[in-house]
């Protein structure tokens, strides 16, 4: 029988909440595991930030960085994956990830943000990296000479489709509706490349290819007519989403889906916290979103000296 | 995306484990040229003994098996 590691916290988010709450639970001492896809989420996609006080003009990717450094010096273990299941267990949570790992927790801090939102067909899972992309920004330069599709109609496709034509030779946009819903200046440089082929009223219903992605089924949503094209990869710029369907039985959620928390970050469930912009607080900022890891992180401690019957820290300087 | 992450990898097992490592720009000509040649569509990708290994973040303990073998 394989015995499961188990950790003082687990942090499952990888972005500033998440890295954040890792430094606090270290800080304190406690073995802190963080599950996450990445490291930096939305963040990875801001080429620019400059309303984080101490760094006045970071990338996000280079924020994220020093973050991440930051969790690894205080001794935060990291596991690349992406978890789809909590189970109660007699002594806290059993997390599971969809590579079949699984691991134990005393306490939980759900931080993981927003996730790129899929195409919901078949093969999708099996062909990003090869094939399909969510970072038009990463992977653009592999496209020279190639044929792109762009699936999306707001700012992120129409900048995607624009960087894309710089390198490939040909670049599909491809947006359900009858026009694109981006800032105009950034629709007018579209229009400037002669290799942008704009296809409205339209989606893509399947991923063609068995071993090897070798393109997609475009369906116009008007006539239903299906055209299959020969594409060497399709970009998803149709925006992220917040899942919490599979937490819906240890939290409490908002009209939008959103964890309701209290002020220490609490969720409903003892030993159950939550942090960033997978929270119902306003205001999504990294900032702030690193503000909700330190009090997760610190609520996190002080749960369990409570109920270890130890001292915790005070909740405020009186 | 995962650049950063993928790298601290790589330098960590680096410290345990003797082996050669580069990090080359997807950008650059020799990129380009490894792009061609092993029809990459996605970066970060780690080739290993003139195989791709790996597409995106590295599986932590699939890395360091990797390196192991």
């Amino acid at each position: 029988m394989v015995k499961i590691k188990s950790y003082d916290v687990v942090v499952i988010g990888g972005s500033a909440a998440g890295l954040t709450a890792a430094i606090y639970t270290r800080r304190k001492l406690l073995s802190t595991l963080i599950i996450s896809l990445d490291i930096g989420g939305q963040n990875l996609l801001t080429e620019l930030i400059e309303n984080y006080p101490g760094y006045k003009d970071k990338s996000g990717p280079k924020l994220m960085e020093i973050f991440y450094g930051q969790a690894l010096a205080f001794g935060a273990e990291v596991v690349f994956g992406q978890a789809n299941k909590i189970e109660k267990m007699k002594n806290g949570f059993k997390i599971s990830l969809t590579n079949n790992e699984q691991y134990l927790a005393k306490t939980v801090v759900l931080a993981y943000g927003k996730v790129p939102k899929k195409l919901g067909v078949p093969n999708e899972d099996k062909f990003i990296g090869r094939g399909i992309s969510t970072c038009a920004t990463c992977d653009a330069p592999l496209m020279r000479k190639k044929i792109a599709a762009v699936l999306g109609g707001g700012n992120s496709a129409l900048e995607a489709a624009e960087l894309l034509s710089r390198f490939a030779a040909k670049v599909y946009l491809i947006h359900r509706r009858d026009q694109f819903r981006g800032d105009p200046i950034t629709l007018e440089k579209v229009k400037k490349a002669n290799n942008i082929e704009m296809v409205l009223n339209s989606t893509v219903s399947e991923i063609l290819g068995k071993e090897k992605f070798e393109g997609i089924v475009v369906e116009n949503l008007a006539t239903k007519k299906k055209t299959k094209t020969k594409v060497d990869a399709i970009f998803l710029e149709i925006g992220y989403i917040l899942d919490t369907e599979w937490v819906k039985d240890f939290v409490e959620r908002n009209a939008t889906g959103e964890i309701v928390t209290n002020k220490r970050c609490e969720t409903k469930t003892e030993g159950m916290f939550a942090a960033g912009d997978v929270t119902d607080g306003p205001y999504k900022q990294t900032v702030t979103a690193a503000a909700e890891g330190a009090i997760a992180g610190l609520s996190a401690y002080n749960w369990l000296m409570k109920k270890e019957g130890r001292t915790a820290v005070k909740s405020d300087w009186s | 995306m995962y650049c950063g992450p993928t790298k601290a990898i790589w330098h960590d097992l680096k410290k345990k484990y003797k082996f050669e490592y580069e990090e080359i720009d997807a950008e650059s000509p020799e990129g380009q040229k490894l792009v061609q040649k092993f029809s990459i569509m996605a970066v970060p990708a780690t080739i290993i003994d003139n195989k791709v290994e790996f597409i995106g973040l590295p599986n932590r303990a699939k890395a360091e098996q990797a390196v192991e073998e």
